[in-house]
């Protein structure tokens, strides 16, 4: 049972006795309070810099993650090319093809005069002319394809017994 | 007193006015305020009867009502339903903090019109308005609730939903459900 004051037909309030707690500066007044109250205890996560400064992080970390990634990616793929192109052999070539008359005169290198070379020949895929006419090409023990490197030509330096540098010259005793 | 608000569209448009200037600064909320607290001033008083209390919840109501303005659409009530709205909340949360005791306003026209839906309306005699009375107390605050808005305060079931924050047609069953069991309780009453 729930205990109720049951008014009949009860004379309400006059009107002066209403208006007299009206007021609306203290109510103006009031809401001030309230509104400083609200912007004051306004919790940091509704902060609107806050959220923006959060946004601008979170794009920076993944745009950095996504760069990162991409470099990883591309060495893995450099490395991969390297293995196939280690699983598979290359064809050996017939010496006909590759090397054309290739004497021992121009495979060996003269020790006395450096000349310029073009290329650089492999002592595994030098070709030995067998004096019979029958050419026998060396195993390639390597199956990359020979690469032609460019060499500075060396300057030569011809350096005559007499020309001595002057400082020789002055500790000459002879 | 009469606390339905029937405004023509001009009346609607120019309060609609005046609370779109509100929401921008609240000092421009005075021609409300001046305009309603008188209405919800005694629309409180009617469930409390204290005066100096009705003068704290109604200052609670505007406040409430000047800090929530941001937030007011107008869903084809007048602005009045909504300081009920927030005027029944209020009240609703004083007595569930406070073991105030709730008062009920009656008058000869709202007893009338539940008698009618109660069908007791051929028997006028004092002994049956007393078990009226008396089965008051068996109902709970918001069976109450709904029996003062639609009967004592001539409410349609649209507003009495829009007020309570239901539906009407949620407002018309609960309301029937109450008067059933006013019935039921009167019958008892009767017996012994």
């Amino acid at each position: 049972m729930n205990n109720y004051k049951i008014n009949k037909n009860k004379s309400s309030l006059s009107t002066e006795q209403v208006l007299k707690h009206k007021d609306f500066n203290k109510l103006l007044h009031e809401y001030k309070g309230v509104y400083n109250y609200k912007t004051a205890t306004k919790p940091f996560y509704k902060n609107i810099k806050f959220l923006g400064i959060i946004v601008l992080v979170c794009t920076v970390a993944l745009v950095v993650m996504v760069v990162d990634k991409e470099e990883d990616e591309q060495p893995k793929e450099v490395k991969k090319k390297e293995e196939v192109i280690k699983q598979v052999p290359l064809p050996i070539t017939p010496a006909s093809d590759t090397v054309t008359q290739i004497t021992t005169e121009t495979a060996t290198i003269s020790k006395k005069k450096e000349q310029p070379k073009k290329s650089v020949v492999k002592k595994d895929n030098i070709i030995v002319e067998d004096p019979s006419g029958i050419v026998v090409p060396d195993e390639p023990k390597n199956t990359m394809p020979v690469q032609e490197t460019k060499e500075k030509p060396k300057r030569e330096v011809e350096i005559k017994n007499n020309d001595k540098p002057f400082y020789k010259k002055s500790l000459d005793l002879e | 007193m009469a606390f339905t608000t029937h405004q023509t569209k001009e009346e609607i448009e120019q309060e609609l006015l005046i609370i779109e200037r509100a929401k921008k600064n609240p000092e421009r909320f005075a021609p409300l305020y001046d305009k309603y607290y008188k209405l919800i001033f005694f629309f409180i008083h009617r469930r409390t009867d204290e005066e100096e209390l009705t003068a704290d919840l109604t200052s609670q109501v505007f406040l409430k009502a000047i800090v929530n303005l941001p937030g007011y659409q107008f869903k084809g009530f007048p602005f009045s339903a909504w300081l009920f709205r927030i005027a029944i909340n209020e009240i609703n949360q004083f007595f569930r903090n406070k073991k105030n005791t709730r008062a009920i306003s009656l008058e000869d026209d709202g007893v009338g019109r539940l008698r009618e839906e109660l069908d007791e309306s051929s028997q006028h005699d004092e002994e049956q308005e007393r078990l009226l009375m008396e089965s008051f107390t068996y109902l709970e605050q918001d069976e109450v609730q709904l029996l003062e808005l639609r009967f004592f305060e001539d409410r349609a079931f649209k507003e009495v939903g829009y007020l309570l924050g239901i539906t009407e047609n949620n407002a018309k069953v609960r309301t029937y459900r109450v008067l059933d069991k006013v019935k039921r309780i009167m019958k008892e009453q009767r017996r012994k």
